[in-house]
């Protein structure tokens, strides 16, 4: 019997845990050529902002050992097009729609909460707090317990009520569990991790950074065992919160181990770049994976690297050190 | 139609197809190519094969003339009485080709080569600066909205940048004259690099009153 890979999402429920990540998919529109997009999880959209950014300058892109940094700036046509053209086209295909927003003061984040609250086809609300807070000296929300509760409560109290908001939270942080617990105190319904860890490649010809915005965000593989970490940590810490996990996942054994890690939803997102279809490759590796395990539920995974039984077997075995 | 289809290096690759189109619609076909040395350029015996005239240049001068392709544009342009360009290449060699056209009056579309994560539209790493037919300035994606644009669409001089009167720079709408208060000078904009912002209002009243230069040299 096929496994079971229903997943909740707050109020919802989704058919399975395979979600893009935000920032990899646009809207949707470009992948569903490659894929239904009614079939993955859910479509977690590229950030939308209050007004249309034109981002950063190029160079945007550098590649390197086992991931790559990106640069772009949050480009983008502003929460009015979004929900003019991107939102009802995802609804009309019967996609479910994550809404990443950003924003560079609380108010901006609060606007956008209580725009999305009045269209139809939100599934849920992912906050990007990795944004310079102009209030703040520039300190990015997600850097500071207080600033990242401020967003939190912020969107909670704006957007409707049965709209879930999950809060994305940045690696690169001393304390990931005080931040994680700062933004479920705040109201936030459920966690997102791990955004890109900040990055910068010089190129030894030119002598200069590659990146016209000098830093960027560095995705792909590379990251994963920082991913599995810091969902570990807070799962470890806030167990009954909901995680969507996400970092380097590029096949359904990735997409396991950050399951089992705590995350009971997965986005993928670098893997998208090099395939366009890796949100449906991976659902069907996932469920293959369960297969062989005689997994019926993929729910009964989530955690599971928790369990004390577990993890003393796999101890005693000595495969881990 | 007489057609000048110009390449640069691996650039040609995209001409043949397109020549063969044209041939089609019975335009006459000649070729301008070019690359660092002859083993560089792609499609020599083709092009010579195939098109009414077939112009190489290298820069070493192993095959065809020393130099670069735009040194002997003009030449070309003269000899085959062109009425349209279409140019692939690299960036800088594109941004020359379409001067030149725009000093002769002669349409160009250009292919463009960004690097790209995706090439498929969801990534946005392969911007740049093209003006709409409404006048305002994106910075549209070269793999989907691209790659092939006219040529004086194309900002050559603030590739790189964020133009400040672009769709969504800071401040965007009162620069692309969207109020009546001027234009301020440059300032601010996203521009960490030291690379310059290169004059975007000075390119934008190129846009608005192209120069038209007489021809010196090529």
């Amino acid at each position: 019997m096929a496994p079971d890979l229903r997943t909740r999402l707050g109020n919802v429920e989704l058919p399975n845990p395979i979600l893009t990540a935000s920032g990899c998919a646009s809207s949707g529109r470009e992948l569903a050529q490659f894929i239904d997009v009614s079939k993955i999880g859910a479509v977690v959209t590229k950030s939308v902002m209050l007004a249309p950014r034109a981002g950063r300058p190029t160079p945007r892109m550098a590649e390197t050992s086992s991931g790559m940094l990106n640069s772009i700036g949050l480009q983008g046509p502003g929460i009015d097009a979004f929900l003019q053209r991107d939102l009802p086209w995802l609804l009309s295909r019967g996609a479910r729609t994550v809404v990443s927003i950003a924003g560079s003061t609380v108010e901006e984040y609060a606007e956008l909460a209580a725009r999305l609250s009045d269209a139809a086809g939100v599934t849920a609300i992912e906050v990007n707090i990795s944004c310079p807070n102009v209030e703040h000296r520039g300190q990015v929300f997600a850097c500071d317990p207080t600033d990242a509760g401020a967003v939190l409560a912020a969107v909670r109290s704006r957007a409707r009520y049965d709209i879930p908001v999950f809060a994305k939270l940045s690696p690169d942080v001393t304390d990931i569990v005080a931040i994680a617990r700062s933004c479920v105190s705040a109201g936030a319904d459920g966690l997102s991790m791990i955004n890109t860890l900040l990055g910068m490649v010089i190129d030894t010809e030119t002598m200069r950074p590659v990146l016209a915005g000098l830093t960027g965000g560095l995705s792909g593989p590379a990251i994963r065992p920082v991913a599995v970490r810091c969902i570990w940590q807070v799962r470890e810490a806030l167990p009954d919160v909901p995680i969507i996990g996400m970092g380097g996942v590029m096949n359904g054994r990735d997409a396991l181990e950050l399951m089992l890690a705590g995350a009971s939803m997965v986005s993928v997102g670098t893997a998208i770049f090099h395939d366009p279809s890796a949100c449906a490759r991976i659902l069907r590796e996932l469920d293959e994976e369960l297969v062989r395990r005689g997994i019926d539920r993929v729910a009964d995974l989530v955690g599971r690297a928790h369990d004390v039984k577990t993890t003393a077997g796999t101890r005693s075995r000595g495969t881990v050190p | 139609m007489s057609c000048l289809l110009v390449g640069g290096g691996y650039g040609s690759a995209p001409l043949f197809a397109l020549a063969d189109r044209l041939r089609q619609r019975r335009c006459s076909v000649d070729f301008l190519l070019g690359a660092a040395s002859g083993d560089r350029v792609f499609g020599a015996l083709t092009a010579r094969r195939t098109g009414r005239s077939a112009t190489i240049t290298t820069a070493d001068g192993s095959l065809g003339v020393r130099g670069i392709v735009t040194d002997m544009l003009g030449q070309v342009i003269h000899e085959a009485r062109t009425d349209v360009i279409y140019a692939c290449g690299p960036m800088a060699m594109l941004r020359q080709v379409t001067a030149l056209a725009r000093r002769y009056d002669i349409p160009v579309q250009v292919a463009v080569e960004e690097s790209m994560a995706c090439g498929v539209g969801t990534c946005m790493t392969c911007v740049l600066p093209v003006i709409g037919s409404d006048g305002i300035t994106r910075m549209v994606r070269s793999c989907v909205d691209g790659p092939v644009f006219r040529g004086e669409q194309v900002r050559w001089d603030d590739i790189g940048t964020i133009p400040l009167d672009a769709f969504g720079a800071p401040g965007w709408e009162s620069r692309a004259g969207r109020s009546p208060r001027p234009a301020p000078t440059r300032g601010g904009g996203h521009d960490l690099s030291g690379r310059g912002a290169a004059e975007p209002h000075a390119a934008r009243s190129r846009q608005r009153a192209p120069e038209r230069r007489p021809e010196h040299g090529a």
